[in-house]
């Protein structure tokens, strides 16, 4: 047995040790949410710009994507419009034994949009439920036109199509007559372009569109996707975009995240349309 | 006065020409985006019909994994313990080494709404292509029941469950081999999960199972007994820590044994008690490992190919495993194991003791190489049936080096 043990040894030594020369690399790879993928790519510029040396590759393709992405060894950051799912988490610990680590880099308010010339312009949570459920299809039960309801949402590889479907439908199913698109650019363009559309994402990309306040329950107050309104937890749909990460931070990686969560990277979130998060450092219970 | 009138002129001949190049420009101009329109029009039909037919496909999930494996014996003699190769005589003393595949596994997955599944797994292996699984799963929205009716995994204990191509060692602990051979049975099983105090997780689970399992000689056609075999697991998840307890409550006809010289009841009680636990840790620079151990104490029916000294119809075995795994920063893991496992435990000196460690190096987030060396420790001849009484048996030349590839899909 020790004739064949010795050499199988050395020669998996040899081969390992020269393959994990040959695939280390300075570049940070960031991958996942759509929804985030403008706030990465602003992140990026300016850290290369400040740090001689760095690279950054930035890409979405969705959080569930971002995440499987992380769980299979192809990404360095996962960014993730939504939390990660238990099943998720599993994976996770079955692979590198840690339930990755989750740190909120942004704060998001998800809004609701209508086209411009749409009167209606504020909805109760309950009003968004039965429009996406397919029980309210006119217009006109909400104010509006006698005219149709057109559904855009996102496919389900999105964190934002988990985090609508979790907090707005309660977990019921979009109507089949929903349209899905591949991000929420695409689904700002179609409302954009459809005046008897409605449809749901970032407040970032809420460009040439209008954005509906939304209320809690009938006859409660509705607030619009602001800064005031999402950090004060008044707007119903405020979420945390966040980063998950295989083991804690270190190295460059950890260079990036102090950064990203310092005065100067949550300015880039203002920029970009988003919220920043109110800590501008890791908190102690970021690893959850 | 004549070069003014000449110029008028011509301004007033040619205007007419220049209005109607101008009328045919803007009529090609409408035609060419009408054109344009019907095509985009044409190519949004085609691709709303695309995404219908991908969205159909999404349904559908094809997943598997390949174990191709190079095994090393310690000694040509040696019939190897693990595996799907006989251990007859006949095979005895060619086995010094070979290469096999220990398993090339094909699940399909159709998923036709949120709440309900249904699942075909096949495997193909030395001994030819089987069923592995088929069930139905649907999940009561409201109260987060899931029923699964069909063939698949016995709920007890963690190992059972895990799946091969995930697991650090090649082969599950013996225990877990001996008592649950095939892993899978038929029935029905009940699940739920709770959220406790917002954090933690338990998941309690029952089921009715035929109770002889995918491996019994009559298991393609019927119930090799009358009677319906019970389990029930509860499973927590702390973050950190995860930890289990299973019940499994049981009966088995007795096996017809020459060498019980009375009459035996028809029947024996088969209950099994299990626990098990997994502490999740991170080291700096190296990263996670954990420390996983599970348990068995059963009351097992006597059969022809296990010592006894006694005329019980059962016997009490036990058996305990316990795996340390290291992650070496991403691209390694160091794996450890020792398996333990006494098929009764009044017998002294009758056990079996597997020491286990390797390496394994992940290629890429699809494929792993493993390579596992283990010294099984045997106090009892389980080949001839011979017990050793007194002390320890020599221990046998049965080492394996195993040398695996990995690949999911």
């Amino acid at each position: 047995m020790k004739r064949i043990l010795a050499p199988l040894l050395i020669a998996l030594g040899f081969s390992f040790g020269s393959i994990g020369l040959g695939l280390a690399g300075k570049m940070i790879t960031m991958k996942g949410s759509d929804t985030m993928v403008i706030l990465g790519q602003r992140w990026a510029e300016q850290y290369m710009q400040k740090t001689p040396g760095a690279v950054i590759q930035v890409t979405g393709g969705g959080s569930g994507t971002g995440i499987a992405a992380l769980i299979n060894g192809t990404t360095d950051i996962c960014q993730s419009s939504r939390p990660i799912k238990p099943s998720e988490k599993n994976k996770m610990k079955e692979r590198y034994f840690t339930q990755g680590i989750e740190i909120p880099v942004a704060k998001d308010g998800l809004a609701v949009y209508v086209h411009e010339s749409n009167p209606v312009d504020k909805l109760t949570i309950e009003q968004v439920k039965l429009i996406y459920t397919g029980k309210i299809t006119n217009w006109k039960e909400l104010g509006g036109p006698d005219a149709k309801i057109i559904l855009y949402g996102r496919e389900n590889n999105s964190g934002t199509y988990v985090f609508f479907k979790d907090n707005v439908l309660m977990g019921a199913d979009f109507a089949p007559q929903t349209a899905t698109l591949p991000g929420t650019a695409a689904v700002v363009n179609a409302v954009s372009k459809d005046k008897n559309g409605i449809g749901y994402g970032g407040a970032a990309y809420a460009k040439g569109i209008k954005e509906c306040a939304l209320a809690e329950k009938a006859g409660a107050p509705a607030y619009g996707p602001t800064l005031e309104n999402v950090q004060s937890g008044k707007y119903p749909l405020a979420r945390d975009l966040y980063w998950y990460f295989r083991t804690k931070p270190a190295g460059d990686v950890k260079k990036l995240v102090d950064w990203v969560l310092s005065p100067e990277g949550q300015k880039v979130v203002s920029e970009v349309g988003y919220f920043p998060v109110k800590s501008t450092k890791p908190s102690a219970d970021a690893e959850k | 006065m004549r070069g003014l009138l000449k110029a008028v002129l011509t301004a007033v001949l040619l205007a007419p020409t220049s209005l109607w190049a101008q009328d045919a420009a803007t009529d090609s101009l409408k035609e060419r985006m009408s054109e344009t329109a019907d095509k985009i029009a044409g190519i949004e039909e085609r691709l709303g019909i695309a995404e219908t037919d991908i969205a159909g496909l999404k349904k559908l999930k094809i997943s598997g994994y390949v174990q191709a494996r190079y095994e090393y014996h310690d000694d040509a003699s040696s019939a190897p313990l693990q595996g799907t190769v006989s251990t007859s005589s006949s095979n005895q003393g060619k086995l010094l080494n070979r290469f096999f595949i220990r398993r090339g596994r094909v699940k399909t997955t159709y998923q036709a709404t949120p709440n309900a599944l249904g699942v075909v797994y096949f495997d193909g292996s030395a001994s030819g292509v089987s069923l592995k699984e088929a069930y139905v799963a649907v999940t009561e929205p409201r109260s987060k029941v899931t029923a699964t009716l069909g063939q698949f995994n016995w709920l007890f204990g963690y190992e059972i469950s895990f799946s091969s191509s995930k697991r650090e060692f090649p082969e599950r602990a013996r225990w877990s081999r001996t008592l649950f051979p095939g892993e899978r049975d038929r029935g029905i099983k009940l699940e739920r999960p709770f959220l406790l105090m917002g954090k933690y997780n338990l998941t309690l689970q029952a089921g009715v199972y035929n109770g002889n399992g995918i491996e019994d000689v009559g298991f393609g056609v019927r119930d090799p007994n009358k009677w319906k075999d019970f389990i029930a697991r509860a499973a927590f998840g702390l973050g950190h820590l995860d930890f289990g307890l299973s019940g499994y409550w049981g009966k088995q006809f007795n096996p017809s044994d020459s060498a019980i010289p009375v009459q035996r009841p028809s029947t024996s009680d088969k209950i099994r008690y299990g626990a098990d636990a997994q502490f999740f840790y991170e080291l700096p620079v190296l990263g996670g490992g954990v420390l996983k151990a599970e348990g068995v104490l059963a009351e097992e029916p006597k059969n022809q190919s296990k010592p006894f000294r006694s005329l019980d119809s059962t016997r009490n075995a036990a058996g305990l495993h316990a795996v340390w795994a290291q992650n070496l920063k991403e691209k390694f893991q160091w794996i450890s194991r020792v398996d333990f496992y006494d098929p009764d435990r009044d017998i002294d000196e009758d056990h079996f003791i597997t020491y286990g460690f390797g390496l394994i190096y992940f290629w890429d987030g699809a494929s792993k190489l493993k390579l596992v060396y283990e010294l099984p420790k045997s106090f009892v001849n389980s080949r001839s049936g011979t017990v050793t009484v007194n002390g320890v048996k020599e221990d046998e030349k049965d080492n394996i080096l195993t040398l695996e590839w990995v690949y999911t899909f």
